[in-house]
């Protein structure tokens, strides 16, 4: 028994069908030739029940003339039937396998062509788009939400096609054994409809119970194990079992008049399919006796009724499963339909000189620039600067000040609400984002590497660089020793359970990647307290390092790496307080001064 | 599987009820079959007479039979018969009748006298068809040579000819036709009734069980896993917990339904189904031969398909993490210009999953083609070689009917008990993931005889102290000794992995020591219930975690906290100014995980809950890095004015020296040993590691 869900409903049902209709395009013919080929199929199918019926007929009217001492049983047509029925048969598992072949290779290429187009689709979007989203909602658009449109969408559409055809063959042959019956027959089987509705209205309550109950305990649970040192310390066991009883009691409660209703489904629809067989035993019965109907129609019948009523069962159920495929393209489709990045200029700045050397200064400029995340939320006001090249700057504040603000704009990953920041003086709007992001080198605070060899993590930030280049970057970086104690030195792998590798160590190693990639300006977040006093030393030796002779923007943590720099952005709630060198901030005694010396009193 | 059957042994009565329940459900389904096939072949074929001997026959009837009957038999028919004049009435197969000629009816019942009738009631039936004179001497003769070859058909003959005898009688042949169909009608339908009730109350005592079962065990997997100490608990992760107590629960009580429902009937079903169908052993052999192109169609999915799912399972395991990596390294990927290649990589993968995908898609259904062809085949096959034993009377066509539909039920639970099989093992990781809960034992116990703590603070010390993680081969703490007295504060300070955490951990006995003691108050701490030694302990954790509630829920903790030691708990932690800027105050809700509090409210309403009780000993954990400096600072002051007051102990885990410079002990720990211990001062002038810390986070003119 398939549990009954609560199918989600998709808000634009025929766009998001439309929007389908495009992946299914290039495989009309095919759809087309499948569909036609199912029908023929299933007419066929509907077509056997009716030859044995006819051979049960021969057979019954054989014996009797056998009786009567007649020649018996008819072998040889009934020969001739059976053979044919067996061929029918045949040629319609050959051609349904065949119809099946195309309809998931549909459904496989259309999924293949939906997450492709969903990898493409990220690396266009604006970062502002994933500000709102979390990482598992998008991931499970790939997967969950495309293998829903892959598993559904061929197979619903044929099997409602089926099933219609199967209602109107099947009504079909009843008919045309007997109309009586037939009435009769469609007396039932709205009954049992009528009847799983019902069900179906009484347990829904339930089963949204049992969601919801499910919802809640897993809540606790997660909260109490999470918080397990906390309910060991504090003696919360009992508290804690006290609410986990009464959740779980309700729980029971749900889970079992639920499960209770749709188990009960299947007994009474069954019992009314029951009534409905005996009813046409009888009054099929009472047919043949009168001669209106032959022995064997009474088989084909009872056949074609146990037929009908599949069909009609599983139209209810596909369409709550095509509902909620349909929601699962919607959710894919609106993330493919999300509005893309600015394009690029028509003619970008160009970067480099004639020999194709990089050919920048790294002066960079804030022109009255004007921010917010979200455009009624400004959180930088009016914010005008000018950095030459070479100068060490140094953004401080507060945690959640939006210190990383700054250098997302710098690189173009959002859109300004107001002025303009230049880069040698150009718009940074007036070059390639290609052009613009290779001008710069970043090093994160939470590292990131992919999955690969260390190697092919260095080489990320130059791809066409010699193994030499590499070596030489990290051992600018200060990682190269390190690297060299791996049992797999520069090939060793790098992934999510990677042990033996910290935080700091990985670190060193974006810094490496840093170096190779030899930018003229640098953006640094400084590693917060939680790296080991060693590899921290080592962290900021190779950070200075990196910074000479480049333009530097540090989100510091460090008061020596405040007090050295050339200039001290200080923010405070998103908003740019106050900019200057250590010297005069400290004489200003405002906003730093306070935050500086907040260090050290006790 | 011992598991499941432990929780079910409570219910044994239950369990026994619903295959009791079971059993009967299975036998009225399978009895609607036989009774259709009786409507079909007594009820439509043989007018509704059952029996091959007559209840009634005219004298003149009576007299042509008896001419077959050798002159020894004929008084033992006879005596069956009472021979009522015409003109009176009687009752015969519940119709009255009044007779027009004289005739036989039946008034005793006698098994050698109906055997005896059947062949010469053939021949009167015969002589009648074939209009031979039973008077003339080559009757016999001429009779026996049309019935050649009917010999095993007498039956069936027979009951055509009592249909006709009846008429002959006066009884109306349709009513007992009509009679018959319809009592056995009614029959069915009182069956099919009992079944349903049957069904239904077999659901109900299942369903029942089974959730009452999910729920036991998912209450003892919760139970067991409270009371597992931080040594227990490390060794599952917390989300494989989470995941033990919730969706393997839910998989196990969906196993225990298909065990007590599905698990019970298909084997049923499937042996009653079968002994019915051994009723026919010679066209019984074709199911053999459905099952056997069944098996076979499934090793072929089971040798090419199935070893391909897991090559699909780690492509998708594959095609998620690039697309995480995708997310998580987005600015990286930007910056450097790798979209290209990163997309690359992601075509790489999903090309590689679309052809293993078709290819185990085209072997897949294969089945279902496969499973229609058998069932509709064997349906024909069965009528074919059925009619040859209708010809020769082994069967009747009401039989050929039902031996289709118990035919279909042997192939369906066939089916049904290998899907079983495929998946009562992927049930059992779930089963076996909840023993592995169940079956730890528990390696921090209360002692036999606790001793209980004096009310006031005490000296806690750790004595010679080593902790190794059990299993682990490095001590995490090697020989750590130091005292706390009352109303001191002592702060640990060191690298990350240098057991400062850990230290922190023992003294609740998070974690029991590996060697040595932890004494307060001069007893061991394991000589003490645990919960005694929790409630002197006020704790604040590294991360700060705060639950589903209000803010008042969360600083009570399941406490009882007056207004006043809410009100001063707030007050030192400094979180005034957070309860001030809600609306609903104190009661405030606070989302699951805390998410609608920044993270420096969650360590101040943390630090409240530590505080919100008097303890002999605080410990805060970390706890103040998400604090900004300033509010670090009120809140040391306002906590040493409390210590001043109460003369507890603190313990301070920190990252920022500027947090402990004023600590009465600072212990420095590197690599799990203490290698430095005493006062800010000191340990710069005589502590490497300190300095070193110290110097990465101060400059030397701020630290002087």
């Amino acid at each position: 028994m398939p549990p009954m869900r609560i199918a989600e409903k998709p808000k634009d049902f025929k766009g998001t069908f439309r929007q389908l209709a495009s992946y299914i395009k290039p495989y009309y013919a095919r759809i087309i030739l499948s569909l036609v080929l199912m029908v023929t199929s299933t007419v066929m199918c509907i077509y056997g029940p009716r030859l044995i019926g006819n051979v049960t007929t021969l057979i019954a009217q054989g014996i009797l003339d056998k009786y009567a001492g007649g020649s018996g049983i008819d072998f040889e047509t009934i020969g001739k039937l059976i053979t044919t029925i067996l061929a029918i048969y045949g040629i319609s598992a050959l051609i349904d396998y065949f119809v099946n072949l195309l309809h998931v290779n549909i459904a496989i290429n259309i999924s293949y062509k939906l997450r492709d187009d969903i990898s493409k689709k990220i690396n266009r979007l604006p970062l502002k788009y994933f500000d709102s989203k979390t990482h598992g909602d998008v991931l499970s658009r790939v997967t969950n939400d495309v293998d829903n449109i892959s598993n559904n969408l061929t197979s619903t559409v044929s099997q409602v096609l089926n099933s219609m055809v199967n209602i109107v063959g099947v009504l079909f042959m009843m008919i045309s054994i007997s109309f009586k019956l037939t009435l009769v027959a469609l007396i039932v089987i709205p009954a049992s409809g009528l009847v799983a509705a019902f069900i179906v209205k009484k347990s829904q309550k339930h089963f949204k119970a049992h969601s919801k109950y499910l919802g809640e305990i897993n809540g606790h649970v997660e909260e109490m194990y999470s918080g397990h040192l906390l309910v060991k310390t504090y003696n919360y066991e009992e508290e804690s079992l006290r609410r986990f009883d009464e959740l779980n009691d309700e729980l029971y409660n749900a889970a079992f008049k639920s499960q209770f209703y749709s188990g009960v489904m299947h007994p009474l629809t069954g019992f009314l399919q029951n009534v409905g067989y005996v009813a046409v035993c009888l009054i099929g019965g009472f047919e043949v006796i009168q001669g209106r109907m032959l022995i064997g129609e009474i088989q084909s019948f009872t056949t074609y009724v146990r037929r009908l009523q599949q069909p009609i069962s599983s139209i209810a159920q596909l369409m709550n499963t095509i509902q909620t495929m349909i929601a699962a393209a919607e959710r894919v489709f609106t993330l493919l339909n999300e509005k893309e990045e600015e394009k690029d200029v028509k003619d970008p700045v160009k970067i480099t000189d004639e020999n194709g050397n990089i050919n920048i200064q790294g002066n960079v400029t804030f022109e009255n620039v004007r921010f917010g995340y979200d455009p009624d939320k400004i959180i930088i006001n009016d914010f005008s600067m000018y950095v030459a090249p070479g100068k060490d700057v140094a953004i401080v504040g507060p945690t959640g000040a939006g210190k990383t603000t700054l250098v997302k704009l710098l690189m173009r990953f959002y859109e300004l609400n107001g002025g303009a920041i230049y880069v040698d003086f150009k718009n940074i709007r007036d070059y390639s984002r290609k052009d613009l992001r290779s001008i710069f080198g970043m090093v994160l605070q939470d590292a990131w590497l992919f999955d690969g060899t260390i190697k092919e993590n260095i080489r990320f930030g130059k791809p066409d660089a010699t193994d030499e280049e590499i070596y030489e970057a990290c051992r600018l970086a200060h990682v190269d020793r390190f690297i060299k104690t791996l049992e797999n030195g520069y090939d060793t792998m790098i992934s999510e359970d990677t042990s033996g590798i910290s935080q700091g160590q990985k670190q060193l190693l974006t810094i490496a990647r840093a170096f190779l990639k030899d930018p003229k300006i640098l953006i640094l977040d400084e590693a917060t307290s939680s790296v080991d006093t060693r590899t921290e030393q080592l962290i900021q030796d190779s950070m200075e390092e990196l910074r000479k002779g480049r333009t530097a923007f540090t989100i510091a943590h460090r008061l020596s790496t405040i007090r050295n720099a050339d200039i001290i952005i200080v923010l405070d709630k998103g908003d740019v307080v106050e900019v200057g060198d250590h010297v005069s901030l400290m004489e200003k005694k405002g906003f730093y001064y306070n935050l500086y010396n907040s260090q050290f009193e006790n | 599987m011992k598991l499941i059957f432990r929780y079910m042994k409570p219910y044994l009565l239950i369990v026994l009820a619903v295959i009791a329940l079971t059993f009967v459900q299975v036998q009225t389904e399978l009895t609607l079959p036989d009774y259709m096939s009786g409507i079909v072949t007594n009820g439509i074929q043989y007018g509704g007479i059952t029996e091959s001997s007559p209840q009634a026959l005219t004298k003149k009837d009576m007299d042509e039979v008896l001419n077959f009957v050798s002159a020894g038999d004929r008084q033992t028919i006879l005596n069956m018969f009472e021979l009522i004049p015409a003109g009176s009435s009687a009752k015969v197969d519940d119709q009255t009748v009044t007779f027009k000629e004289d005739v036989y009816v039946r008034v005793n019942d006698d098994e050698k006298a109906d055997a005896l009738m059947e062949r010469p009631l053939v021949y009167a039936y015969m002589a009648k068809q074939q209009g031979i004179d039973i008077s003339s001497a080559d009757a016999e003769n001429k009779i026996s040579e049309s019935l050649k070859g009917l010999e095993e058909n007498y039956g069936s003959m027979a009951r055509i000819y009592i249909r006709q005898l009846y008429e002959d009688v006066g009884l109306s042949a349709e009513t007992i036709q009509n009679s018959y169909i319809l009592t056995t009608g009614l029959k069915m339908l009182g069956i099919a009734a009992i079944g349903v009730f049957v069904q239904i109350l077999g659901t109900y005592l299942a369903t029942k069980t089974s959730s009452k079962i999910a729920a036991t065990m998912r209450k003892d997997v919760f139970e067991k896993v409270e009371s597992f100490s931080s040594s227990e608990f490390s060794k599952f992760s917390t989300s494989s917990l989470i995941t033990r107590t919730g969706n393997d629960i839910t998989k196990i009580q969906q196993l225990i339904q298909m065990m007590m429902r599905m698990m019970l009937m298909s084997p049923i079903m499937g042996i009653t189904a079968v002994i019915k169908v051994m009723r026919y052993p010679n066209i019984s052999w074709l199911l053999i031969v459905a099952i056997g192109v069944i098996v076979c169609a499934m090793i072929v999915l089971a040798v090419f398909a199935v070893p391909k799912f897991e090559v699909i399972q780690k492509l998708t395991d594959r095609l998620n993490s690039i697309m995480r990596e995708f997310l998580d390294g987005m600015l990286v990927i930007r910056a450097f210009n790798s979209e290209k290649i990163e997309e690359e990589k992601f075509d790489d993968i999903n090309s590689t999953f679309r052809k293993v995908d078709r290819f185990v898609s085209n072997i897949m259904n294969i089945m279902g083609p496969v499973m229609t062809f058998v069932m509709n085949a064997l349906t024909v096959s069965i009528t074919w070689f059925a009619a040859k034993q209708i010809d020769i009377d082994a069967m009747t066509i009401g039989e050929m009917m039902a031996f289709t539909q118990y035919a279909m039920h042997v192939v369906m639970s066939f089916m049904f008990v290998t899907v079983t099989f495929f998946m009562i093992p992927r049930s059992m990781v779930s089963v076996k993931r909840i023993e592995e809960v169940l079956n730890t034992v528990n390696t921090i116990n209360d002692p036999k005889d606790p001793i209980a703590l004096p009310e006031e603070n005490g000296t806690l010390a750790f004595d010679h102290v080593t902790f190794r993680y059990p299993g682990a081969e490095e001590s995490v703490l090697e020989d750590i000794s130091f005292e706390a007295k009352p109303g001191e504060t002592v702060a640990f300070i060191g690298s990350t992995g240098s057991g400062k955490s850990t230290i922190i951990k023992l003294i609740p006995r998070l974690f029991d020591v590996t060697e040595g003691k932890i004494t307060y108050c001069g007893h061991d701490i394991r000589d003490v219930s645990q919960k005694q030694l929790h409630d002197k302990i006020g704790l604040a954790t590294q991360k700060a975690i705060l639950f589903t509630g209000d803010i008042r829920s969360n600083i009570e903790f399941g406490r009882d906290v007056s207004e006043e030691e809410m009100k001063e708990a707030i007050a030192i932690s400094q979180s005034e100014s957070i309860i001030k800027e809600k609306e609903e105050g104190l009661d405030a809700p606070i989302t699951q995980g805390g998410t609608n509090v920044s993270g420096g409210q969650k360590q101040r309403l943390s630090i409240a809950r530590a505080l919100a009780k008097r303890r002999n000993i605080y410990i805060f954990d970390d706890s103040f890095s998400a604090l900004d400096y300033a509010t670090d600072k009120r809140l040391r002051a306002a906590l040493n004015e409390l210590i001043e007051k109460t003369k507890a102990t603190v313990f301070i885990v920190a990252q920022r020296i500027s947090t402990i410079k004023n600590a009465d002990k600072i212990i420095v720990l590197n690599e799990g040993k203490i290698v430095g211990e005493g006062k800010h001062e000191d340990l710069l002038k005589n502590c490497e590691v300190y300095k070193q810390i110290a110097y990465s986070q101060l400059s030397k003119e701020e630290l002087a």
